[in-house]
């Protein structure tokens, strides 16, 4: 788990540099609006919770689970 | 002649008087016989002395030669105490007190042969059937026990069985998509092979690119291990971006047998309906939008039902024998 972690942060920490490097060639403010994480990678627990019940109970019982990741994505600066 | 008449009579009447009385105190006919053979030879040979020697006398000397045959033998002397008997009873009855009593003699006989069948035969039939009854009811009863057991287990297993059931019930159903080859294919396409479901799409930066390395990876592990065909699906959550030529040449990138899958956003929407995938696009601007999707990887089985999810936690090594242990278990 921890090298899986470490091979997924450093894909996204180069993804991050370039972007960065394009953002500076680009313009700054474009660049300070968009967020930081990728959406799959971002709320690892709530998308975790939501995803398993989803499977084991369907979209409709798992409301809670989907505002709550909802939530989360909201707090790390996506749009959704 | 009336001399003559009067003694036939009374020979008549002693034979008759001794045959029944012999029933009537025996009470058996196997004892019968030889008591009347004895009895009658003595009588026999007085009644013919008597006859010939005194005329008018013959009662009177019936008696006489009783004693005199009393004193000559101890068996005589009970032939002789019931001698005196009869004669009692002759004086004392007439012609139709005999028949009556012959005909009472024949009653009591035949009330003593039912009498003996009604005391012997209920009892042992009685408890012959209550017997068989008996045993006839546990055996009955202890079947039903068993029975009711078994109907228990069976019960309890399929209430077990009937999670998996419903989940597979839950999970799964008919799609019409179209293959990054431009066929349009639907799930009975993929029947008869163990297929390995994926939702994604292409414009995925991270998660996507890392989950299908590791389905292709988990294919050609299952297969070296185990030596069972999987067969690999993508099916984008995108229809928007995701085109067939898009979808093409992004799953070439990965595995040779993986296929893609795509289709109109009705279509997509369905098939992520009935295999429970979520997903939503964020609320961007520009083309350059994310998609929020569910990170699972389904294993189906031949007959396209469901079997197992994997999540996003699963690395190749889980991920390969978890699908090598439920398809053994399966074809079990």
């Amino acid at each position: 788990m921890s090298g899986a972690q470490l091979q997924s942060a450093s894909p996204a920490l180069t993804i991050q540099g370039s972007q960065k490097n394009v953002g500076s060639v680009a313009v700054a403010t474009a660049a300070e609006s968009k967020p930081k994480k990728k959406i799959c990678c971002a709320c690892p627990d709530t998308k975790r919770l939501r995803d398993e019940c989803i499977v084991e109970h369907g979209e409709s019982a798992c409301t809670k689970w989907i505002e709550a990741h909802r939530l989360c994505l909201r707090a790390e600066g996506f749009n959704v | 002649m009336a001399y003559i008449v009067s003694s036939k009579v009374n020979q008549f009447r002693y034979s008759t008087r001794l045959l029944f009385s012999h029933l009537l105190r025996h009470g058996r006919p196997s004892t019968l016989l030889p008591p009347f053979s004895s009895h009658l030879q003595p009588l026999h040979h007085p009644h013919q002395v008597g006859n010939q020697g005194y005329g008018n006398g013959s009662l009177g000397l019936c008696p006489r030669l009783l004693s005199s045959s009393s004193s000559s033998d101890a068996s005589a002397a009970n032939v002789s105490g019931e001698k005196p008997a009869l004669d009692s009873d002759q004086s004392a009855k007439d012609g139709s007190g005999k028949e009556r009593e012959s005909g009472s003699g024949g009653g009591q006989d035949q009330k003593s042969d039912a009498g003996k069948s009604v005391r012997g035969g209920p009892v042992s039939w009685l408890s012959f059937l209550l017997l068989v009854l008996t045993g006839a009811g546990l055996v009955f009863y202890y079947d039903r026990e068993k029975k009711r057991h078994i109907e228990g287990i069976r019960t309890n297993t399929e209430a077990v069985k009937q999670g998996p059931s419903a989940g597979k019930a839950a999970i799964g159903g008919p799609f019409c998509l179209i293959n990054h080859h431009g066929k349009h294919v639907t799930e009975k396409d993929f029947m008869g092979k163990w297929t390995l479901l994926y939702f994604g799409f292409t414009h995925c930066p991270d998660i996507c690119p890392e989950e299908l390395q590791k389905l292709a990876a988990a294919v050609d592990k299952i297969k070296e291990k185990a030596g069972i065909e999987t067969v690999p699906v993508f099916i984008s959550v995108d229809p928007e971006r995701d085109t067939v030529e898009q979808v093409g040449e992004y799953v070439k990138e990965f595995h040779p047998k993986l296929i893609g899958l795509t289709g109109s956003p009705d279509e997509v929407k369905n098939v992520a309906r009935a295999y429970r995938v979520y997903y939503m696009k964020t609320a961007e601007e520009d083309s350059d939008y994310l998609v929020d999707h569910s990170i699972v990887i389904y294993l189906m089985s031949p007959e396209m039902e469901f079997v197992k999810f994997f999540g996003k936690n699963n690395d190749v090594d889980s991920l390969a024998d978890g699908v090598i242990k439920e398809v053994t278990q399966h074809k079990k």
